[in-house]
């Protein structure tokens, strides 16, 4: 694990705004109510599903926003309990156990609504969990978000958004394997990253 | 939605007043002894020196309720290298067991000067973390110079005031027979002082959020990722409520300061006791408004 650094990325040629990465995230990894890991933003208008332009010039783009797993995380050195923290791998995770829901990571977090809080006790629209069954139980007063699915990434498997996108816009591996997809990508196509500026270094690289 | 943070409102409220208080406290002590000999200045401070301690620990009481998990908030140092909050709890930690120590000499009659110091180094340095708290958020309105002179300027006026009610009171009761050497031309000016530099701390933010204002207008539908996803912008109607609270806040307190100095230029001691409590009100309720205008830009989740 310690020779890998992964990243993710999004190919927005291709992505089509389905938002099935949002549901397949929200199912994989039994969240709750209200709770959203992955999101699917309409890039330039008005709101969500709406164009951009004027007729009959219009256009609609699609950005879709997860944690972008920084390499020098403002919410990690925020956290006051170190309950957000990195893994050698790259992949910035909460414990839930640790949290004491006092929210300086989406305070310090440059990304806006990359991380929900648990406010009230979980509530789900199924009495039973769907998904993996790896995924750790959400608590009430603590701050949850997304993960790249580490319980199945460890097991040498894809995270469920970039599995199930019927576009094949998502790709996730190791930027130090020269060899990868995502490294072959980034040598060959053109890309961005959202708030560079901000100097966190994000590990999610949007293809244009 | 007025006071949905009303822990944090009263936790950096009552710190900042503890903070204030006792720093005041402890410089009067340090200017006036030489003048008035050290018991009568031991006397007209002592009632602050012993408050300090209580309000440290109502502010934090209060700060627990803010966390989603309190049961865990003895992990909120843990991680002290990095966290601006971590740093905040270590030394209103460090601060209130200095207090302890300054009380229990304050009650023997053998208050160490330096230990004194030591404690408002402490409780300075806690209010010191606490704006930065905020002030490396990527919040607008909060990564600011406003946030300095909000929460330092805030400990200022409070222990400005604060330590202006003790005297008043202490002068003004009927233990002040008892003291000697009191010079109440000398106590006002030095409090005139401490209440102009409180006032001028007022209008510095008054230009500060002018200044501000302008800049919390971000347009979400502008054509441009890094806008889509940048931290929450605020809604207008957020905007709105903080313009009011923060206008209206330092409406009240610049009246209340204003009365204050006009008690200290043109009345007498015992005039002032009935006024000042009046002006204290003013400024508390500002200062309130003020921080509920400041913690209602906070994130929704």
């Amino acid at each position: 694990m310690a020779n890998n650094r992964y990243v993710m990325l999004i190919d927005m040629k291709r992505c089509i705004g389905c938002h099935t990465c949002a549901i397949a995230c929200k199912q994989g990894n039994n969240l709750p109510n209200q709770i959203w890991w992955n999101r699917v933003l309409t890039f330039g208008g008005p709101t969500m599903d709406t164009p951009h332009g004027a007729f009959p010039n219009l256009e609609m783009n699609f950005l879709t926003l997860n944690c972008q797993h920084c390499e020098d995380p403002a919410c990690v050195k925020a956290c006051p309990a170190e309950a957000t923290y990195k893994r050698e791998d790259g992949v910035v995770m909460q414990d839930y156990e640790l949290c004491l829901g006092c929210r300086m990571c989406i305070m310090a977090c440059p990304y806006s609504n990359v991380r929900s809080y648990n406010e009230d006790r979980p509530e789900y629209y199924l009495d039973f969990q769907v998904g993996d069954e790896l995924v750790e139980e959400q608590e009430k007063g603590t701050v949850s978000k997304c993960t790249f699915c580490h319980h199945r990434i460890d097991e040498g498997l894809e995270p469920n958004c970039v599995e199930v996108c019927p576009a094949n816009a998502r790709f996730f591996g190791n930027i130090e394997d020269k060899n990868s997809t995502v490294s072959q990508l980034l040598e060959t196509r053109k890309y961005t990253q959202l708030l560079v500026d901000k100097g966190t270094g994000p590990s999610v690289y949007y293809l244009i | 939605m007025l006071f949905k943070e009303w822990s944090l409102i009263v936790n950096s409220l009552m710190l900042q007043l503890a903070a204030g208080m006792f720093a005041f406290l402890a410089l009067y002590r340090l200017i006036l002894t030489g003048d008035m000999g050290s018991e009568n200045v031991i006397t007209m401070t002592s009632p602050g020196i012993v408050l300090t301690g209580p309000v440290v620990l109502a502010g934090m009481i209060a700060s627990i309720f803010h966390l989603g998990s309190p049961i865990r908030a003895y992990r909120s140092i843990v991680n002290v290298g990095t966290s601006w909050l971590s740093r905040e709890i270590l030394f209103t930690g460090a601060f209130f067991a200095f207090w302890l120590a300054c009380y229990w000499m304050e009650r023997n009659g053998n208050l160490n000067p330096v230990l004194m110091w030591i404690t408002v180094i402490a409780s300075l340095l806690a209010v010191v973390s606490m704006a930065y708290i905020y002030y490396s958020t990527e919040k607008p309105g909060w990564f600011s110079f406003n946030t300095f002179t909000g929460f330092i300027g805030t400990a200022v006026i409070f222990g400005s005031v604060s330590s202006t009610i003790i005297i008043f009171n202490s002068i003004g009761s009927p233990d002040y027979i008892k003291l000697e050497y009191i010079k109440p031309d000398y106590i006002k000016s030095v409090l005139i002082i401490s209440s102009l530099v409180s006032l001028l701390i007022l209008i510095i933010r008054l230009i500060g959020q002018f200044k501000l204002f302008p800049t919390l207008n971000i347009n979400k539908d502008e054509f441009s990722m890094d806008r889509l996803v940048a931290a929450a912008p605020l809604t207008s109607e957020q905007i709105s409520l903080f313009k009011l609270l923060t206008l209206w806040g330092l409406g009240s307190s610049i009246l209340g300061m204003a009365l204050i100095l006009l008690i200290l230029f043109f009345g007498t001691i015992k005039q002032g006791c009935t006024v000042i409590i009046v002006a204290a009100i003013l400024i508390a309720l500002g200062e309130l408004l003020g921080r509920s205008g400041f913690y209602s830009l906070g994130p929704d989740e």
